[in-house]
């Protein structure tokens, strides 16, 4: 390094620390000796820093997917192969004994609302996670979902029990029940129904009977709950809708929102 | 371990997204773009087992896919663009430092050509060293110093020439 004036070059790499300390200290003797070469190492040093903190969030609006999200990495198939076929063992509820490719209809529907009503007797409410974790180890690969779109704690619900469907012709299906603290239970089945229902969010009962379904490529999603407050369930299915939709975890602003809905609900009857 | 993938990836979130929003030059694309890249990342059957690999290869699928991206739209990626006269300049010097703040100089930053945007992000937003850019960008380090030198002018340049902050000079002896 001589005594000559800094490149550009040179200056923006002593300020990204890139020169070797004797290349450095050429530098640092030049800026030492001339007061508008200082002042430019002042302003890359100042340029550098505001950039970065103008560009690098905090909270971005992106989160870490989840292996499941895409089908979870290549080490992970053989355990979930063993899950579904641990699934095929265990059975399950016969769900929805219409014949499959059949649409949806009235008898389709109470079918669900007798496997909502069959709700286990001693199922409580344990911690959430626990539960999803479970229901990831025992879902059948096809309808396998993120426990973290599912997980309704915001809202205070827990998950009370998990079980998988079984609707023959090797479609499969999940029922997640749901209980709060305050009387409410709700159940979520998700099962293979490419020809069950839009993809939009639908009401498909109304109060006290609530229901809203709708569709993600093969899969159906199905949410009722009795005498709940309806526009407190109806904002747990946008929730769930929009989480399952976007494979993305409830927001902020949404848990804010279904905690608040709680909150100012009534306790469910019936 | 499969299950901590995802943990792996986080603390690059945000620098990820930084980049990609000097790519995309908007939030929205870029989330899609962050988020694509993440799912790519995690659904790859190995990963660089060092750490400073591991972060190359991240921002490498990033920019891979955005390459991609656009000339699905059709638009020509300005890959190489030429190393113009330096914007060298009294005035972008003139002015008190501190007075370059993080929003007058995000603002600037997204007025730049983008193969001036992607070096400085690559550099002060992904903190790569200029090794590291290079090989990321397939150039020879002393086109990276020169393309870095380049941008900064060019960002001083539109923060002044654009009034984004005005820079004013101060008097010795300026009580303000």
């Amino acid at each position: 390094m001589s005594r000559l004036t800094p490149s550009p070059e040179t200056l923006n790499a002593y300020v990204d620390g890139e020169l070797s300390a004797a290349e450095a200290a050429a530098v640092a003797r030049a800026v030492s000796e001339d007061r508008a070469l200082a002042h430019k190492v002042a302003v890359l040093t100042r340029l550098k820093a505001m950039v970065q903190e103008g560009a690098i969030e905090q909270d971005p609006p992106v989160q870490a997917p989840k292996p499941s999200e895409h089908g979870g990495p290549p080490a992970r198939w053989p355990l979930l192969a063993a899950a579904a076929a641990l699934v095929l063992v265990i059975g399950g509820a016969l769900f929805f004994a219409m014949p499959l490719g059949q649409p949806s209809g009235p008898a389709w529907l109470e079918q669900a609302w007798a496997e909502h009503r069959d709700w286990p007797a001693g199922a409580a409410a344990e911690d959430s996670g626990t539960q999803l974790q479970r229901l990831v180890a025992l879902g059948p690969a096809p309808v396998l979902p993120d426990p973290d779109l599912l997980d309704l704690g915001a809202a205070r619900l827990q998950v009370a029990f998990t079980r998988p469907l079984d609707l023959g012709e090797d479609k499969r299906g999940l029922h997640i029940g749901y209980r709060g603290n305050r009387g409410c239970q709700i159940s979520l089945f998700i099962f293979d129904g490419p020809e069950i229902l839009d993809p939009g969010l639908a009401t498909l009962g109304e109060a006290p009977t609530l229901a809203r379904g709708w569709r993600i490529g093969e899969r159906a999603h199905l949410l009722l709950a009795e005498g709940m407050d309806p526009q407190r369930f109806a904002l747990i299915a946008r929730s769930l809708y929009k989480a399952t939709r976007e494979a993305a975890p409830f927001d902020g602003e949404t848990r804010t929102a279904l905690a608040k809905s709680r909150a100012e609900s009534r306790p469910c009857i019936g | 371990m499969a299950e901590s993938r995802p943990h792996r990836l986080e603390p690059y979130i945000n620098r990820l997204f930084g980049y990609a929003v000097c790519l995309c030059g908007e939030r929205e694309q870029a989330r899609d773009l962050t988020q694509e890249a993440l799912l790519k990342a995690l659904a790859a059957r190995s990963t660089p087992s060092d750490e400073a690999a591991y972060r190359a290869w991240l921002f490498k699928i990033l920019r891979n896919l955005y390459i991609d991206r656009v000339r699905r739209e059709g638009r020509s990626l300005v890959e190489a663009e030429a190393e113009e006269a330096p914007v060298e300049s009294v005035e972008i010097w003139r002015g008190d430092e501190h007075l370059l703040s993080a929003l007058t100089v995000k603002l600037a930053l997204t007025k730049l050509r983008p193969a001036h945007r992607e070096i400085i992000a690559l550099v002060d937003i992904a903190g790569f060293s200029y090794a590291e850019a290079a090989a990321l960008l397939s150039l020879p380090v002393g086109t990276v110093m020169s393309r870095l030198s380049r941008a900064r002018e060019a960002l001083l340049s539109v923060v002044v020439d654009n009034n984004v902050s005005t820079l004013p000079r101060r008097a010795r002896g300026d009580a303000s």
